[in-house]
């Protein structure tokens, strides 16, 4: 947006994940023409106070846009009662196909054509529409829909329970961000003294998939803004690890994992240059 | 995962000469927790001749690989001969890095360096290979070969 020459306004969050909403109203201006806050956050599962939003946003008559990607099959969302204006959803975080998603737009809203040429999807998106995938991404908010209870109680018991397992086994380890109002599969913990793409690799030798916020890992070499955002100190965010769990996770997943993690957190802390008896 | 070679993971996997030298006659450490990479080395000496090298890291795959094998290759070598060796080296040992990972093996050759320093100071002798290092220099890292300050995104320079 700011290369196409808008001015953007930056919202912090709090230490529980959550943007202020005395913050978003007063940086309202009468030039404003868009929100735009996720629903749930990719990293630490945090779900915004999107009822709040959308209410301040009707008052002062600005457009809402929420990113709903991790949202979908995870959190009640009614776009009418929630005063949402555009959602966009993707297949893929539901087990539908990869490669499709969705942009909900209010009725009698429109928006530009931004990719030219045909005049598919209402001339709004030029392009042969991706058919499989699009009946893929149906079937799936159907069955998403179907199981949407037992999925989030299988998520969050299965979450809560390698939480605790990795908390209570294995010292110096800490949760970022509180248990509530959480995505149901999301757990983000720091482990001490150790840094994530080393974790990442072990763990990955064990046949387990996590992913970091360690500057080590991304491209850039810029440590988690999210993490950042919430105030974890940066030598701790080069340590923590994103593990999520879904419907296909089983207990005994859960027990592999953590007897994986005890050994390779082990294993590290050993060829690590600081310690708890060091300190950093 | 396909970012490393199979020199380089097996140095990750099974590292050599991790460890403390116990009253070690040289200890050297460097980078931070902050940058995401800190090395310690410490050296066992005799008659000018290190006789043993070990190496704990706190940092990535290739950071622990780049002090892992850098440990072994100064072992068994004058310190003058140690104290020539460069992070290229250390990276052709291993058959490559990631051009991001290059600043690890700066990251191990630094540390060599300051054990070598530290063991100097010990003994008061003096190497015309440490003429000019300094220790605490986080310049450095910007100006070897491979890594010219966005390697930590100036991580180390906002501390």
């Amino acid at each position: 947006m700011e290369k196409h020459g808008y001015d953007v306004t930056y919202l912090g969050i709090g230490c529980d994940g959550k943007i202020n909403l005395e913050e978003l109203e007063a940086a309202i201006t009468d030039k404003t023409g868009l929100i735009s806050v996720m629903f749930v956050n990719n990293e630490i599962g945090t779900r915004q106070p999107i009822e709040e939003i959308g209410k301040i946003a009707k008052k002062h008559g600005v457009l809402f846009h929420t990113d709903g990607v991790q949202a979908l099959g995870n959190f009640r969302i009614d776009v009418k009662e929630m005063n949402i204006d555009m959602l966009s959803v993707s297949s893929h975080k539901i087990y539908g196909p990869k490669g499709v998603g969705a942009l909900y737009i209010r009725k009698g809203l429109r928006i530009s054509n931004y990719i030219h040429g045909g005049a598919q999807e209402m001339k709004r998106r030029a392009g042969t529409e991706n058919l499989a995938g699009i009946v893929g991404f149906g079937k799936a908010a159907e069955v998403s829909m179907h199981n949407f209870d037992w999925h989030v109680k299988h998520c969050s018991e299965l979450r809560n329970y390698l939480v605790e397992e990795i908390l209570n086994k294995i010292p110096n380890t800490y949760l970022n961000a509180p248990l509530e109002d959480r995505l149901p599969g999301n757990a983000n913990i720091t482990f001490e003294f150790i840094e994530g793409e080393a974790m990442l690799l072990y763990l990955d030798s064990h046949g387990i998939s996590v992913s970091t916020g360690s500057a080590c890992s991304s491209a850039s070499l810029v440590p988690s803004h999210v993490l950042t955002a919430l105030g974890v100190p940066v030598e701790k965010i080069h340590g923590t690890l994103r593990l999520t769990v879904g419907d296909f996770t089983t207990k005994e997943d859960i027990d592999y994992t953590v007897k994986a993690l005890i050994e390779v957190v082990d294993k590290l802390r050993k060829i690590s240059s600081v310690s708890e008896q060091k300190g950093w | 995962m396909a970012m490393y070679n199979e020199k380089v993971m097996d140095h990750f996997m099974n590292p050599r000469n991790m460890g403390e030298i116990e009253n070690p006659d040289g200890k050297g450490v460097y980078g931070s927790p902050v940058c995401g990479d800190m090395m310690q080395i410490t050296i066992r000496v005799k008659d000018d001749v290190i006789t043993d090298a070990k190496f704990k890291t706190f940092g990535c795959g290739s950071a622990i690989a780049s002090s892992s094998i850098a440990a072994a290759m100064i072992i068994g070598k004058t310190i003058d001969e140690a104290l020539a060796l460069t992070n290229k080296q250390i990276i052709e040992e291993l058959g490559g890095l990631p051009d991001v990972k290059i600043h690890c093996s700066v990251l191990a050759d630094h540390a060599i360096k300051s054990s070598i320093y530290d063991y100097a100071q010990k003994t008061g002798k003096t190497y015309a290979g440490l003429e000019g290092f300094d220790p605490n220099a986080d310049d450095d890292d910007h100006d070897v070969e491979g890594c010219h300050g966005e390697a930590c995104g100036g991580e180390c320079e906002k501390k």
